[in-house]
Formats: C-alpha cells, sequence, structure tokens
C-alpha cells in the first residue's frame, strides 16, 4: 500500500510539541520505513538540523521556543546550498501566505490540520523520490 | 412740563397723555396746531435771518437818525458861516455909509442888526473907544470894551468867547476901515448857536441814539433766543448724546412748547423711547436667555463622554468641551487650550495630516496613544461645521471618542477566534490521525490498539468540553448563564477536579498536591459550572508553570464559606496586568504566555461562576514567582 523503495535509508525530523499528535506520525511513518527523530519545540529542531542530517524536515507551525517558520528561515539561511524538502504542518492555515512561504523558505508542501497521515507519508515519499533524484 | 426721561426706563413710565401718540394716522389736536403753526412759520434759517435783519436794519435807522441828528448839530457851524457873512454885510454897509454919508445910518445899521434874531446886541465902537452907535441905546457914548484886533484886514470878523454870570457869551468883532484907515469896530454878541448849542444837542441826543438801538438790539437777541429755544435744546440733547460714548446712559426729554419743530422732535423721542425700552426688554430677555442656554449647552456638552472641540479657519481651537482635553491627556483645563493649533493637541498621525489637508469634507480616522494599544485609542472625528444657510463658515468640529476598549475588545476577539480554532483543531486533528491510522494499517497488538482508541475517547472528550466551554461562554456574553444548584459532595467534586487536569500535571511533570481538611461540608452549587471554574483555574496553572513546576489545590472552610485555593510556581503575573485579567478575551503580553494557546476567558468565566455562587475570585500573583487564586463560596 505505501511505497516503500526510498524509505529504508530515508531520515525524517519531525518537529511537534504536541506528543498525541508526533506519537501518531511517528508510528506512520516507521510504519512506512521511515527513520524517525521527533523534537519536541523550534529550539531542539533547530539544533538537531545543525548536528544531524535530515533528507525531510515536518514541522508544526506554532510551537513553543521557535516556530516552524523560524526554524526554516534559520535552515535556509544558514545552508543556503543544502536542499532539504520541508511538509509544513498548521493550524493556522487560513493565516499563513502558502505562496510566500514556499518561495521564501523552499517549502514543498503545507498540511492543514487536521490532516491525513497517509497523506503525509505520500508527500515524505514524493520529497524523498526527488532528493534520490538530485543526487 | 417737561418731563425727563431714562432711556432705559420702560413704557409704561411715560404715562403723560402728551407723549403718547398712538401709531395709526388717527388726526389728533397737534396735528392741525402743528399744521397751523407750520404754515406761519418759517423755515428758522430764514426766520432767523428775517429777526436779524428786522432788528439790524432797525438800529441801524435810528443810529442813522441819532446821529443825523447829532451831526445836524455839529454842522450848525454853517450859521456861524452865515452870521459872519451877516456881519460883514452890515460892515460894508457901514463902512460905506460913513465913507459916503459920514456915519449918518450908523445907528440906523445897528438897530436894524440888533433886532434880528439871533442878535443878542450890537454896536459900533469908535477910534475913541466909545459907542458911537449901539442897539441899546443907553450904551452910545459910553466906553466899550475894545477888543484888540490884531487883523487890520477890513474883512476879518474875529469871534470871542467869554463866560458872564455862569453863561457861555459869543461876541464878534469886526474892524471898520475906511480909506485903508480904522474908524471903528463892529461888536456883535450874539446868543452862542455855535459850539455850545452843539453841545448841548450832543448831551440831549446821545443817550437816545445809544440806548435806543441797545435795547432794540436787546429786544432783537431776545425774539432771536426765543425763535432758536426749541432748537437749542435739541441741540444740547444731541450734543450730550454725541458726547456719551454708552449709547444706553443717554437721556432724552421731552420738550413742552407748541411749536412744529418740539412736537415733532417729542415724537422722535417717544418712538426712540419706545424702541428703545422694547430694545431693552429684548436685549435683557435674550441676555438672560441666551445665558441660560450657553450655560446649559456647555454644562451638557461637558457631561458628554465624547470630546468636543470647535477650531476656526487656522485650526486654531476656539472651544473645547473638559472630556476633549481629558481623553487627549492635556495638562491644560478648557480655557488654555483656547488658540492652540489643533494638531499640537493631538499626538503627530499621518491620519491627523491627512485630515487637515481635506478642509471641507467630514474626516474620520483613529489615533492611537502610545506603542500599546492599552495606551489608548481614539476615534477622531472632523467635520465641517455648516452656518445657518448651510454654507461652509471655515470652521471646524471635531470629535473625539475613546475606542480603547472596543479596540482591545476586538484584538481580544480575534485572539479567542484564533485560539478557538487551534482548541477545536488540535483534538480534531488527533481523532483524525489516530482514527484513519486505526482504519488503514492493520494492528496486530491489542494493547497498541487500545491505547489509539482511548487517545480518541480522550481527544473527543477534550472537544466535547471546549465546546461546553464556548457555550458556557456564548451564555456569559449574553449576560443569561444561569445555575442549576444541587446538592455535591465536596471531597468528590474536588477530587473529579483533580483528576480532569492531572493529565495535564503529569504532561509537564508537575508535582500536583490537594490539601484538603478531612472534613468538608456539603456544597449548594451548580456542579458542572463549579468543575469548570475550578479546572479553569488548575488547567491555567498547569499551563502558566514550567516543567518541573508545583501546584497545589488547598481547601479551608470556614464557619460561612469555603475557600479553595489554586496554588503555582508559574510565570506570575505583572502588577500591571492583575487589573485586567478578568476581562474577558484579556490576554497576557507575557510571550510565555503567548506561546500557550488559550481562549481569554477561563478566568472571565471562573470568576462569573463565583459571583453566581454569592461568593468571589480574588488573586495574588508575583511576577516568575507564582500566583494564588482563591475562590470564596458561601456554604
Amino acid at each position: 500500500m505505501l511505497s516503500t523503495e526510498t524509505t529504508s535509508s530515508t531520515s525524517v525530523l519531525v518537529a511537534e510539541d504536541d506528543r498525541v499528535i508526533s506519537d501518531v506520525i511517528r508510528f506512520n511513518l516507521e510504519r512506512a520505513r521511515y527513520h524517525v527523530t521527533v523534537a519536541r519545540n523550534g529550539t531542539e529542531a533547530w539544533a538537531l538540523l545543525q548536528t544531524r542530517t535530515f533528507d525531510v524536515l515536518v514541522t508544526d507551525y506554532q510551537m513553543p521556543g521557535m516556530t516552524g517558520e523560524e526554524v526554516c528561515r534559520a535552515f535556509r539561511t544558514t545552508y543556503p546550498q543544502t536542499q532539504l524538502p520541508i511538509i509544513f504542518l498548521s493550524a493556522r492555515g487560513l493565516e499563513l501566505n502558502v505562496a510566500k512561504m514556499q518561495e521564501e523558505l523552499g517549502i514543498q508542501t503545507l498540511l492543514y490540520k487536521p490532516f491525513s497521515p497517509r497523506e503525509l507519508v505520500e508527500e515524505i515519499a514524493k520529497c524523498a523520490r526527488k532528493s534520490i533524484a538530485l543526487l | 412740563m417737561c418731563q425727563e426721561v431714562h432711556c432705559s426706563a420702560l413704557i409704561g413710565r411715560w404715562s403723560d397723555e402728551q407723549f403718547i401718540y398712538p401709531s395709526d394716522r388717527r388726526p389728533r389736536p397737534h396735528d392741525a396746531e402743528a399744521m397751523e403753526l407750520r404754515s406761519k412759520n418759517q423755515p428758522l434759517a430764514r426766520r432767523l435771518l428775517g429777526h436779524y435783519l428786522m432788528f439790524g436794519l432797525t438800529s441801524i435807522v435810528v443810529v442813522s437818525i441819532g446821529w443825523m441828528l447829532l451831526g445836524r448839530s455839529l454842522l450848525l457851524g454853517g450859521e456861524e458861516r452865515e452870521l459872519v457873512s451877516r456881519i460883514n454885510e452890515v460892515r460894508s454897509l457901514i463902512v460905506a455909509d460913513q465913507t459916503r454919508n459920514g456915519g449918518i445910518g450908523t445907528k440906523t445899521l445897528i438897530q436894524l442888526l440888533g433886532s434880528e434874531e439871533w442878535v443878542a446886541y450890537a454896536g459900533v465902537i469908535g477910534a475913541d473907544g466909545k459907542y458911537t452907535a449901539h442897539s441899546k441905546p443907553g450904551r452910545v457914548g459910553k466906553s466899550g470894551e475894545p477888543h484888540f484886533i490884531h487883523d487890520e484886514n477890513e474883512s476879518v470878523v474875529e469871534r470871542h468867547i467869554f463866560w458872564n454870570d455862569g453863561q457861555r457869551q459869543c461876541e464878534y468883532w469886526a474892524p471898520l476901515v475906511s480909506s485903508d484907515r480904522r474908524f471903528g469896530c463892529l461888536q456883535v454878541g450874539v446868543v452862542d448857536h455855535s459850539h455850545a448849542g452843539s453841545f448841548e444837542r450832543l448831551t440831549n441826543w446821545l443817550p437816545y441814539a445809544v440806548v435806543t438801538p441797545i435795547l432794540i438790539l436787546a429786544i432783537g437777541g431776545i425774539f432771536l433766543k426765543g425763535t432758536a429755544r426749541t432748537n437749542a435744546a435739541i441741540e444740547d440733547q444731541l450734543c450730550a448724546v454725541s458726547a456719551n460714548s454708552a449709547l444706553s446712559e443717554f437721556r432724552l426729554k421731552p420738550l413742552d412748547e407748541p411749536s412744529p419743530t418740539a412736537i415733532g422732535w417729542n415724537r422722535i423721542v417717544e418712538r426712540a423711547l419706545g424702541q428703545r425700552a422694547a430694545s431693552n426688554l429684548e436685549t435683557k430677555l435674550s441676555q438672560s436667555l441666551g445665558s441660560l442656554h450657553e450655560k446649559r449647552s456647555e454644562r451638557i456638552l461637558n457631561s458628554l463622554s465624547d470630546g468636543v472641540a470647535l477650531t476656526d479657519k487656522d485650526g486654531c481651537i476656539i472651544f473645547t468641551n473638559r472630556p476633549f482635553g481629558v481623553l487627549l491627556q492635556q495638562p491644560f483645563d478648557a480655557s488654555r487650550m483656547r488658540g492652540r493649533p489643533i494638531q499640537d493637541v493631538f499626538p503627530p498621525s499621518a491620519n491627523l495630516q491627512m485630515s487637515l489637508s481635506q478642509e471641507s469634507r467630514p474626516v474620520v480616522f483613529e489615533i492611537q496613544l502610545g506603542a500599546a494599544l492599552t495606551d489608548g485609542v481614539l476615534r477622531v472625528g472632523r467635520s465641517p461645521l455648516l452656518g445657518e444657510d448651510n454654507t461652509f463658515v471655515s470652521q471646524h468640529l471635531w470629535t473625539v471618542r475613546d475606542i480603547t476598549q472596543q479596540k482591545l475588545s476586538d484584538e481580544m476577539r480575534n485572539q479567542f477566534v484564533y485560539s478557538a480554532t487551534h482548541e477545536l483543531r488540535t483534538p480534531l486533528t488527533n481523532i483524525k490521525a489516530y482514527a484513519e491510522t486505526l482504519t488503514l494499517n492493520e494492528i496486530a497488538d491489542p494493547e497498541m490498539q487500545k491505547g489509539f482508541l482511548n487517545i480518541i475517547n480522550s481527544e473527543a472528550t477534550r472537544l466535547a468540553r471546549f465546546v461546553e466551554e464556548l457555550l458556557n461562554v456564548s451564555q456569559m456574553e449574553a449576560g443569561a448563564m444561569s445555575l442549576v444548584r444541587s446538592e455535591v459532595e465536596t471531597e468528590r467534586l474536588l477530587l473529579d477536579v483533580a483528576e480532569k487536569v492531572r493529565p495535564q500535571m503529569v504532561q509537564k511533570q508537575i508535582t500536583f498536591e490537594t490539601l484538603l481538611p478531612p472534613k468538608l461540608p456539603k456544597l449548594h452549587v451548580d456542579k458542572d459550572k463549579f468543575v469548570g471554574a475550578l479546572v479553569n483555574l488548575l488547567s491555567n496553572a498547569a499551563k502558566y508553570t514550567p516543567d518541573n513546576g508545583r501546584v497545589a489545590l488547598k481547601v479551608v472552610t470556614g464557619v460561612k464559606d469555603i475557600q479553595i485555593s489554586v496554588e503555582d510556581t508559574g510565570f506570575g503575573i505583572s502588577e500591571e496586568e492583575l487589573p485586567k485579567l478578568f476581562t474577558k478575551f484579556y490576554r497576557s503580553a507575557d510571550v510565555r504566555v503567548r506561546d500557550v494557546p488559550g481562549s481569554g476567558l477561563g478566568l472571565a468565566f471562573a470568576q462569573e461562576v463565583a459571583r453566581l455562587h454569592g461568593g468571589k475570585l480574588v488573586v495574588h500573583s508575583e511576577l516568575d514567582k507564582g500566583s494564588q487564586f482563591t475562590m470564596t463560596v458561601p456554604i
């Protein structure tokens, strides 16, 4: 059912402060054979991005410390050459300027809560395929 | 009768019929009289000129007659010439008689001369100094009083004036010469017709010549004065009016005379007084009404909650009401605001500049008094002031309304919508994610399945609770929240509350203790709302206390009431924010609080519940140390 072609070595960073939702994301991504790391807030996510290499970033918009947008901006500014696909999760869909964010921060997909875990997995698969193609 | 009337007096004061003329044009006794008089009366100038000419000319005539008479008397010197000529004539006759007849006819000639009217006496004194002839025959042969005549000229007649018995006498002496030999002298005494007579006449005439014209002139002056009396009286009053700058003070007097001028003047005075009285009354009325209106308008304007100001064409303040200065935080009172440019009163603003540039259109804009909304937001309206004929009179009416609360409320409402959306979406997201995961994945582990289902269940409960809270809020908003009271076991209720919030405490590893007295009285409360209020307090404590903090639920029972306190070691609340804490939709500006989703309604709800139960909710807090919320309700 789920694509497993590119998953074995694909590492995904999930930045989500709500443990309940991060648990279900982790469950689904691991089922799809991704290597999942969960950051509990934006600051933690940014620290992980600076120390380790991830293939895909899945981040919530609103988090304590740094917001998802701030994490993305920090990453794009610090590592302008690095191709990191980003998937944004947000409950504030109405207030985000999608076009502007996609352009400025190189965001691939924006999923509005409540989102479908299957859709998330598919989006990650797309991103991972693109990363491999680029390589 | 000349009744003096003050202009400020009312019409009623002037009751004398003579000065009350009906306003209609019915014929009045004075009218006919006036007409008659007018026909007789010439214009003043002509009358004065007539009188002047009449009396002047009379005086001149009198003076002329006097002087003519006097002159005539002075001119009597002419008589003397005739006298001398007569003497010469008689002398010639005597000389001729002497020459031809040896002086036979001399006596006759003297007698004739002596009989003449003007001659007092006449005689001829011979060379021997004795009278050879005399008008008084007794004197002939007697020595005369020879008068020495220096001039031997035969034509000379000398006059000799002397006083005899206090009377002035005049004598003429003429030498009698024949064949160059003086043979005697003619003496003629005359009644003095020359100087003495003229002087007498002069002294006789002079009083009449002087006094009569003076009298005539005096009478003429009296006449002239009479003629000009009316006009003089009017002129005096007009001069008094012109000299008095305060018009209200001058006095007008009616004139008691039958002349048309006086009647005309009296009518003018009457009318002026009438108008004056009416105008005074009107002025007094309008003044008192005006000041009443003005005071009332000012009181009304000062009682408004909105600020009102009026500016002139240069944008300078003409008037402000009290709230205007207060709203704009001006240190001056209304009177000292006058004359200041309006832009000096407002904080600098682009909106203000824009509105000033649009003169004739109404403009409404908002001005923020400081960096934060809480510093104050004013809605400023500026409308051009229209005159009575709806034309723009280059003045503007400014209104200022404090919309700070409205703005804060708007902002809080927006915040609430945002928070509510988040609060709704989070459990929904979880439910959807877990449900889909369960549906799409085959999960062999029953424990895991149960765990997932439990999560779905608890998220649905959370959602339901939030919906309940929203309902409470909407009731509270509408002021329609009511209680459904029932007897409840206090301990049971508190433990329920504790259970509801325990997961939040566990999640943040907060030490949560409940300190309850051994025996608790039963409460008669609306269970759901009471629980909701306490859950809000404890939930807040959990949300705004950092991980590993401490939260305590303490209960103290008194004689009449029960105090339920929630203490935490959280962020605390600043002193400035404490008064606004229970305001609906209010959320702290503290970033640590802003990071946590919330509706800004929990505390407002809790306070309302406490109030509805006849109790109160009190807060003590210190920033960075923690807060204590105590809800006191009667048992």
